[in-house]
């Protein structure tokens, strides 16, 4: 499972070094360190609250760690850079907006042009494309409130697309959408990647996780382990990142089985 | 009536040169409120919308004792107040809305000392307070003018980051754009759209000519410009309409004008096409009946495929 493109002799894109998020007194994150190369894809696994939104909007540029140092392509993060891409989670937004599909995937198109060039026909083909890669581009005219959750997502990958950029940080992309969309996801995913595009994306799901990732970044507001899934899915380390109810897998069982058991006793947690 | 007494029902108000700068004035305060007021509701801005209304008061009382600019002076004060309630907001401890009720009542009870201190106290808190638009001058025209050029023009040059930063905050954010430079320049904006309207509805119904006919606006299409547009065009409309009852009944001018944009928003929210509540009854019942008759059916709009 572990793309050739990953060698341990690539460049590193990301480096986060014992990154540390305070807000108030209550800690986010704490020295977390990982090092991330060009052209993976590695998701980032952890209950809610074990800090995954927080390491993205770090690496995104618009929160500056309290302690320790994230790097992109050795230069320090002090704020959004233009080649990272950041897909947030649906449920910030507001869906009653009265804008359309298509005028919030224009909305990528920030930064690839002077704010006081009008937008013509190329950036509404431009964006007409990108939701037809993902399906919807019967939908540009439609206002945003009647979506289901799946096109939802795909709206918002529309205007990632656009943006263009070789890093795509995506929160919680798989949460609450159709199978069609998971499969859309994923296969769009393994397209970004043969281009040479980064993804990492948070997710407390560890069937998808185990599924595309190259690596599994394990947290638990503290890094638990980070490596390929079939060395970083064992019972330990998913006994750290999900807490104390872990339920035993075999020892000898295939890792397939592992990730089962492993996504069952993430549905235990969240039905508690 | 004859057609002639009705042309001559509309007409008279005109021959009055105060009427005129009237109409002139609530004209451009409905457009200027409809735009801004847009994004007040789109951003759920209206306690802020108030409490500027309001925190601006002290602001104008010190210009009018010391002979100033009221402009000046109340853009200074809602730049004051709008920057300390996010400042407090920031801090965590203290939300926003409760920022806001610290701020807003403070700088008005301010606002109400300095101007006790005037000898015709009782006439200007009045004044301020219900506005005097019968008393707008050929200088007040120009001057709402010019402000409102300006807030249009800005509004209209940064739509698409307003419009980003209202939508999508965290996107806006990580694409690179200042949420604290959009948010500050339309809290200004909006500060300049209160205080031009202050004279003519004054400074308790400004939030109505901000925020209803944005509302009614909002019942009516799911399309930001065409909801942009309308505001302005209802938030004219009712002052002039308005006007119109408050010259023939002699009821006070703003508080007219307010309750016709309330009377839009009532029609609209029970019968509006789409959304409103009775119509969609009437549609349910109709579709029923008459599934083939339905002009309004819901759109079959294919689950992701």
């Amino acid at each position: 499972m572990i793309s050739s493109s990953a060698h341990p002799g690539d460049p590193a894109l990301l480096e986060l070094n014992d990154v540390s998020v305070h807000f108030g007194q209550r800690s986010a994150i704490e020295d977390i360190s990982a090092t991330i190369r060009p052209a993976e894809i590695v998701s980032l696994v952890g209950q809610n609250g074990a800090g995954k939104s927080t390491i993205l909007r770090v690496i995104a540029g618009i929160l500056p760690p309290s302690h320790g140092v994230a790097r992109l392509r050795g230069t320090r993060i002090g704020c959004p850079d233009p080649s990272v891409v950041y897909v947030p989670q649906r449920a910030g937004v507001d869906w009653t907006f009265p804008v359309s599909v298509l005028d919030v995937a224009m909305m990528g198109c920030f930064r690839r042009q002077p704010r006081w060039r009008p937008r013509g026909a190329a950036d509404r083909q431009a964006a007409l494309h990108a939701l037809d890669q993902v399906g919807i581009a019967h939908l540009a005219p439609v206002q945003i409130g009647t979506l289901s959750g799946g096109q939802q997502q795909r709206v918002f990958l529309a205007r990632a697309i656009l943006q263009g950029g070789d890093l795509m940080l995506l929160d919680e992309p798989f949460g609450g959408v159709d199978a069609p969309t998971q499969e859309l996801l994923l296969s769009l995913f393994r397209g970004f990647r043969a281009q040479g595009m980064t993804i990492l994306f948070a997710t407390h799901d560890l069937t998808q996780a185990a599924q595309i990732s190259d690596r599994i970044l394990l947290v638990n507001r503290r890094t638990v382990a980070l490596g390929p899934p079939s060395e970083v899915l064992t019972e330990e380390n998913l006994r750290q990142t999900f807490g104390g109810q872990a339920i035993l897998v075999p020892a000898h069982s295939s890792s397939e089985l592992q990730v089962a058991t492993a996504a069952r006793m993430v549905e235990l947690q969240d039905a508690r | 009536m004859s057609p002639g007494s009705i042309l001559d029902w509309f007409a008279d108000p005109w021959q009055r040169q105060f009427m005129q700068h009237a109409f002139i004035a609530i004209t451009m305060v409905g457009v200027i409120c409809g735009v801004t007021g847009t994004f007040v509701i789109l951003r759920g801005l209206a306690f802020m919308g108030d409490a500027l209304a309001h925190a601006i008061f002290p602001g104008v009382v010190i210009a009018f004792i010391f002979g100033g600019n009221f402009l000046l002076g109340a853009l200074l004060a809602a730049v004051i107040v709008s920057t300390i309630i996010g400042a407090i907001s920031q801090g965590g401890r203290i939300t926003n809305d409760t920022a806001i009720g610290v701020l807003f009542a403070g700088a008005f009870a301010l606002g109400i000392v300095l101007i006790s201190t005037q000898d015709a106290y009782a006439r200007d808190l009045n004044a301020f307070l219900l506005g005097t638009i019968l008393g707008v001058t050929r200088d007040d025209l120009l001057l709402t003018g010019l402000v409102g050029v300006v807030v249009l023009a800005t509004m209209y040059a940064f739509r698409r980051e307003l419009v980003t930063v209202a939508f999508d905050r965290t996107f806006a954010q990580a694409s690179g754009l200042r949420l604290w430079h959009y948010d500050q320049l339309f809290l200004l904006m909006l500060s300049l759209a209160i205080v031009v309207s202050l004279q003519t509805v004054g400074n308790v119904l400004v939030l109505a000519m901000l925020v209803t006919p944005a509302a009614t606006a909002r019942l009516l299409t799911d399309q930001l410009a065409v909801m942009t547009t309308l505001a302005a065009g209802l938030g004219a409309a009712s002052g002039i309409l308005g006007l119109y009852l408050s010259y023939y009944w002699g009821y006070a001018s703003g508080a007219s004008v307010v309750l016709v944009a309330t009377g839009v928003f009532l029609l609209v929210y029970l019968f509006a096409p789409r959304a409103g509540i009775i119509t969609v009854r009437l549609r349910r019942r109709l579709h029923f009946a008459h599934p083939e008759r339905d002009e309004f059916a819901p759109v079959a709009n294919s689950r992701a495929s």
